[in-house]
């Protein structure tokens, strides 16, 4: 940064031509380095850019024979994010997505970041790998089988924590089909599912702190708690907000997959999110306007807290954390 | 420095020409396709050779590979075509894979179309082909369903789809018979009788194991309630049908109020499945099969079919299930709805197949095979001197038919004479299949119905769902009933949706 700076004022007094066919000299020194790059580029216009122009249907009334071009505009043009807005769900939709979002966040963090640190810490080497490997094993898992797994323990007819409960003269408790229960459910299976595989993003960050810092804390007397709150901690905090900022920009996607398969009509109340409303409503009835319409508005929302929390990110960067 | 420079432009241009290569490939293959459809003359290439591919998806399931697929085998041989049929187990699935399809130009040369109401979208969007041109050309399937059922596939006048033959009820309610013997019970005969069976079922221990771990009743969704709406006088949440020569919806039929308090004090003994209203596929099947619960409404198939009695049988050798006829009630005596306007499936063929007549031609050639009298034999027994002998006019089925051919109804694309094929093929099932086609019922008349614009019916089904598990689970009090139909009408859109459907069904002449 600071060298560059230093550079900078020499190149300032020279014409401006001289400047761009610095940047041309620029591409034809690196030129293999950017070649490199162009095959990623190609990828993200071909296959992120070029589809983008399919967000039109959005303001249109597709029509599948007629295909996007040639299907007549919506009027007026925000038809379908009226329809959108003021379907009779709308806001108990969004309050659904922000709240499992949000809670599936904040819940989440935690303990993939304390599951890195005790792995850390842990000095019997098979021991690590056999918790390692058993913690990040659901994360291949797919919703269906989770869901049976959640079947068969918490069902209120034959699970087996219900069995368990009323053998010792308890109450069945509905888990799985009401409404208190069933977003502890979600974010609690979730949490399950992504622990073991969110650490090991942190033990690659922790890896990569300077093992002299150790030394010289252990040399000032300081204890394993110590090193962890002074050292380590503060080691991944980049990669901590880095995470933290990414999922935030997904904070609209609550888990199609997962609710699509656990939900049922009781707990739709609480479980309805924008996702499955689309699928219902969007794709199972043609309305593929309508779906995109409830795509452009999410990716909208998640833009903006993507560069707001950036933003915000930067001034605690400076400060003090 | 200069050498690694060397390979990272070699490493670069390896990658592009890769990527270069798999567009091309993958462009290669759609053209193969789209090519292939055009070219080669069929007319006496004989086998496989010229033999023209069609497409088609559905859904159903167990369709065996093509290599054991014999009812394939023989359509080919017989119309030289390549069929591939491709089935979906989900009907949900299917439906998201049909709009895929469709929406991004692949179609399929026939297919399954969900409904009515898909019908409409479908046509509206400009997908299907007129098949009125073409009646002529479909003779045989024309006399094979008959005329009246064209016309549920007819939309201004015209044909867009070919509807099944119609199909005949297969559900009931089905009871443990040694339960209710183990408790020296009677088969209900009334509601008030079902409402304490259910109870005994639960609080009993009919199955001796000690523990209080039954259920009285289970099945899937609201549809377990079916025979109770019958009992009073009601269809099914949201059917139209008439009642005293009027045009009525269930949802506005005094009686709903009625059944639904007595589905209310059913589910208050506590005895009633919890998770009736989360079960899908047939987990409710499951429970029964596993002796988890002594009453179940389901279709026949589901439970007196060879492989379920053999599983019900290794999980309790005394179990013994027997169809139930639907109790009585102040309403009547009437077990789940019949939708007249049904139809077992609608198969359409895409617009876009138009232009390609010799393809065209070769779906009629399906269409008809199978309606005519060779190929109507292959699809409902399989292959003549394999599966079936024919003994005078009678089909008598081999061993081979119950092993083999369980899924020739996939490739029954205009349905089928349905009870004596029933008769045939599930000889042991007779009985089941009679009892469940000789109970009375209301019927209904949504399958005639299409949506009106402005209406979604996504959002005002589960609102209507929603708001009926609240009255029968006690969270709302049934009093706030007309308040329910009235928020229907307001923030569902649900006037517009009951004046378009009583016009449509009006001008078919119900209810005058």
């Amino acid at each position: 940064m600071n060298q560059r700076t230093a550079v900078h004022p020499v190149q300032e007094t020279a014409p401006k031509p001289v400047l761009v066919s610095e940047f041309g000299r620029n591409i034809w020194r690196y030129k293999a380095f950017y070649l490199m790059l162009l095959p990623g580029l190609i990828y993200y216009i071909v296959f992120k850019y070029i589809p983008m122009y399919g967000v039109i249907i959005a303001f249109k009334n597709f029509n599948m024979m007629d295909g996007i071009w040639s299907s007549p505009w919506a009027s007026p043009w925000n038809k379908h994010f009226l329809t959108f807005f003021h379907s009779p769900y709308f806001s108990q939709l969004l309050t659904n997505t922000f709240l499992i979002s949000f809670y599936k966040l904040v819940f989440g963090m935690i303990p993939p970041i304390a599951m890195a640190l005790l792995l850390n810490e842990c000095r019997i080497k098979w021991f690590k790998s056999l918790i390692q490997t058993l913690t990040y094993m659901p994360h291949f898992l797919s919703w269906v089988i989770i869901y049976g797994i959640l079947l068969a323990l918490l069902s209120q007819s034959s699970g087996l924590l219900n069995q368990w409960l009323k053998d010792a003269g308890g109450e069945a408790i509905p888990f799985l089909t009401s409404t208190s229960y069933f977003r502890s459910i979600l974010v609690g299976s979730e949490i399950w599912q992504n622990l073991g595989w969110g650490a090991i993003i942190y033990l690659a960050a922790i890896s990569g702190i300077d093992p002299t810092l150790y030394e010289a804390a252990r040399v000032d007397g300081a204890g394993r708690m110590r090193m962890i709150w002074h050292i380590t901690l503060p080691g991944i905090r980049t990669v901590i907000i880095m995470l933290l900022i990414l999922k935030l920009g997904h904070i609209l996607d609550a888990g199609f997959e997962q609710i699509y398969i656990m939900y049922n009509i009781q707990v739709y109340a609480v479980a309805d999110i924008l996702d499955t409303w689309v699928f219902r409503t969007g794709l199972q009835q043609l309305n593929f306007s309508l779906a995109s319409a409830v795509g452009l508005f999410k990716a909208a929302i998640g833009l903006v807290l993507v560069l707001g929390s950036n933003k915000l990110a930067k001034r605690w960067g400076e400060g003090i954390w | 420095m200069k050498r690694m420079k060397a390979v990272s432009v070699m490493l670069a241009v390896i990658i592009l020409s890769c990527s270069v290569l798999a567009g091309c490939s993958s462009g290669n293959s759609s053209n193969k396709e789209s090519s292939n459809a055009p070219g080669g003359s069929t007319a006496n290439s004989g086998e496989s050779a010229g033999a023209i591919k069609l497409d088609i998806i559905e859904t159903g399931n167990n369709l065996p590979t093509p290599d054991k697929d014999f009812i394939k085998q023989a359509i080919d041989k017989a119309i030289q075509s390549d069929l591939n049929l491709t089935v979906y187990a989900s009907g949900d699935d299917y439906k998201n894979q049909l709009n895929v399809r469709l929406a991004s130009g692949n179609f399929p040369d026939l297919f399954q179309v969900p409904d009515r109401a898909s019908l409409k979208q479908f046509v509206e969007q400009g997908l299907l082909l007129d098949l009125t041109p073409y009646m002529d050309k479909l003779q045989p399937v024309k006399d094979f369903i008959g005329d009246e059922s064209l016309k549920k596939t007819t939309m201004d006048g015209k044909v867009y789809a070919v509807p099944k033959a119609p199909n005949i009820p297969y559900n009931t309610y089905w009871i443990r018979k040694d339960w209710l013997d183990k408790l020296g019970l009677q088969p209900p005969a009334t509601t008030d009788e079902f409402l304490n069976v259910v109870k005994a079922f639960a609080d009993q221990d009919p199955d001796g194991n000690g523990k209080k771990d039954t259920l009285g009743l289970t099945s899937s969704k609201i549809s377990a309630f079916a025979p109770i709406f019958g009992a009073f006088g009601v269809g099914d949440p949201n059917t139209f049908y008439v009642k005293d020569g009027k045009l009525t919806n269930s949802l506005y039929d005094p009686a709903m109020k009625d059944a639904l308090g007595y589905i209310k004090k059913l589910i208050d003994t506590g005895a009633v499945d919890p998770e009736i209203m989360a079960n899908t596929g047939l987990q409710h099947q499951e429970k029964a099969i596993k002796g988890q619960a002594g009453i179940i409404w389901i279709d026949w198939p589901n439970l007196s079919k060879d492989q379920f009695t053999e599983q019900i049988k290794k999980v309790n050798p005394n179990a013994d299930w027997i169809q139930l006829a639907p109790p009585k009630g102040p309403g009547g005596q009437y077990d789940g709805p019949f939708d007249i306007g049904g139809t077992s499936g609608i198969y359409a063929i895409p617009k876009a197949l138009e232009n390609n007549k010799e393809k065209l031609q070769k779906v009629f050639d399906l269409l008809n095979f199978v309606s005519g009298q060779e190929g109507s034999m292959l699809v409902q027994f399989g292959i003549s001197g394999t599966h079936y002998n024919l003994d005078g006019d009678k089909v008598v089925p081999t061993e081979l038919m119950g092993k083999e051919a369980g899924f020739t109804w996939l490739y029954q694309f205009t349905g089928r004479p349905e009870m004596t094929y029933l008769q045939t093929k599930f000889a042991p099932q007779t009985k089941y299949i009679e009892f469940a086609n000789s109970q009375p019922r209301i019927q209904i008349l949504n399958g005639f119905l299409t949506n009106p614009d402005g209406y979604n019916p996504a959002d005002a089904g589960r609102f209507i769902e929603e708001e009926f598990v609240k009255f029968i689970y006690g969270k709302n009090p049934l009093t706030g009933y007309e308040g329910f139909l009235s928020t229907l009408e307001s923030s569902m859109n649900f006037k517009t949706y009951m004046d378009a459907s009583t016009k449509q069904l009006e001008e078919l002449g119900y209810g005058k």
